[in-house]
């Protein structure tokens, strides 16, 4: 017990220090839907932290070195707080850390930590800036490919911006319908796979390049069919229980294509042997 | 050739409807996408300056917003949420824009709570003087949050409406219409939601490759 003690005040004066990181990130989960799945990222860390465990036993045989990343890494920390540029501060948490497991255990340990650390940049990195930009973006593409989808079955659907009409309905394809919840959560699952599983850096590399098309694709897919049951059926009936439903499944088939890419690049599944 | 009138004004009235239902919001950022339905056309004849002939229509545009982009209204230092938009006052026979109307006035107005348009309250009409035909119009709000439907604005016979606002999706169940059509979305499930069912069912494949592989 005794033994645990200074990890115990280490981690206690480290958890108070890095506080208004998460403190702020816990308030972009929530208030952003885009985002909420920041609250799973932190167990993620923890249980991956935790079958790395054997980082924090035997000898120390921490590096100095450690300190030339844990320093620069506060100081932007701090800063960044200081001028509420919080995905920055949220970002340096991760080199902090990397930095003090570097200092306090050494090399051997930060490359066993290196990943379930860097997997809090999908929590703390979020800021809801990236919804202007990107999920912009995602909305103009998935009203083109809607728009396209619909008029190659046979609907007369016309598309102003991301204003999506015909005679029996008028969509606007907005933030929430952008596909950014699918981009963000999908690519967190991605870098998750591609840690446990095995397979050549390529490989690796194609699955999580493969994420933004998928993503793309699957959303498109699933406004086109939000607009083909609302012609046929009206919009009450598209935008019930098929929304949710078609939601979920159209995630289930880009996650479907995302393993499929990974099999056929030579991205294999888990052994959980590491 | 028609005759100028220097002193008619072309009125239109931007209306806003809102309110307040989410206390103690920790937004940082608030995103509103306003969505402009006014048909734009290349300048094919001379501008008039007063819009007055009954061949001609009065209509109004926000310039830095092109057909359903969006406008963000930031959060502030001191807590309020601000945008600035350009407001253009324009003349057009048939779907032709003939060009912009001199020495106009616009009447805003607003019933979300605490919000105002150029530093006035815009609890009540609010007439902003566009003198050239384009104007820069601020809003500001100190309303955290909005709720679904609430926010929109009509210029004349053409809509502006809010799809997102401070990072909520917003409705149109009962939005205010345009030749009688209900605006709806097809907003994606919650994050959590997705990212959870796909981690369960990565986990389980997972699992099942790894027993396939002990069986073999």
């Amino acid at each position: 017990m005794w033994r645990l003690l200074p990890w115990l005040v280490l981690a206690a004066i480290g958890g108070t220090v890095l506080l208004p990181a998460f403190s702020h990130a816990v308030g972009v989960w929530s208030t952003t839907e885009e985002f909420g799945f920041g609250f799973l990222i932190v167990p993620i860390v923890v249980i991956l932290t935790w079958s790395q465990r054997r980082a924090f036993v035997g000898p120390s045989r921490g590096a100095r070195l450690g300190l030339a990343l844990l320093i620069p890494s506060l100081f932007i920390y701090v800063v960044a707080t200081r001028v509420s540029v919080h995905a920055v501060a949220g970002l340096a948490v991760i080199p902090i850390l990397w930095g003090a497991v570097l200092y306090l255990r050494g090399t051997h340990a930060v490359r066993m930590l290196a990943f379930p650390i860097g997997y809090l940049a999908f929590g703390l990195g979020l800021y809801r800036g990236l919804l202007d930009s990107v999920g912009f973006a995602l909305q103009g593409i998935t009203a083109i490919l809607a728009t396209f989808g619909a008029n190659a079955i046979g609907l007369d659907v016309h598309r102003d911006g991301v204003i999506l009409t015909s005679n029996a309905f008028a969509f606007v394809v907005s933030q929430a319908c952008s596909g950014m919840s699918s981009l963000v959560s999908l690519l967190a699952l991605a870098a998750l796979w591609v840690y446990v599983a095995t397979g050549s850096p390529f490989a690796r590399a194609a699955m999580v390049l493969a994420v933004f098309p998928l993503v793309v694709i699957a959303n498109g897919v699933r406004v086109t069919l939000v607009l083909a049951v609302a012609s046929a059926f009206g919009v009450d009936a598209a935008v019930g229980f098929f929304h949710g439903a078609s939601s979920l499944v159209l995630f289930g088939v880009a996650i479907a294509g995302l393993l499929a890419v990974g099999r056929i690049a030579g991205c294999r599944a888990p052994t959980f042997g590491r | 050739m028609r005759s100028v009138d220097v002193d008619t004004n072309a009125l239109e009235e931007i209306g806003m409807n809102g309110r307040s239902i989410r206390k103690g919001a920790t937004a940082a950022l608030a995103a509103a996408a306003l969505t402009v339905l006014l048909g734009g056309a290349a300048l094919a004849d001379t501008a008039p300056n007063n819009c007055g002939d009954p061949s001609m229509a009065t209509g109004v545009q926000f310039l830095s917003l092109q057909s359903a982009q969006n406008l963000t209204l930031v959060a502030q230092a001191d807590g309020t949420f601000t945008a600035d938009v350009q407001v253009r006052v324009f003349c057009k026979r048939g779907s032709v824009d003939i060009g912009d109307v001199a020495g106009s006035k616009i009447q805003v107005s607003t019933t979300v709570p605490n919000t105002s348009i150029n530093g006035v309250d815009a609890s009540s009409p609010v007439t902003i003087d566009v003198p050239t035909g384009l104007t820069t119009v601020h809003i500001s709000s100190t309303n955290p949050g909005l709720a679904a439907h609430q926010w929109f604005a009509r210029v004349g016979s053409d809509t502006t409406f809010v799809s997102i606002a401070f990072d909520r999706s917003v409705s149109f169940d009962d939005s205010p219409v345009q030749i009688g059509r209900v605006f709806a979305q097809t907003p994606e499930l919650d994050s959590l939601v997705l990212f959870g069912a796909g981690a369960v069912g990565m986990g389980g494949y997972a699992l099942s490759r790894l027993r396939a592989r002990r069986r073999s």
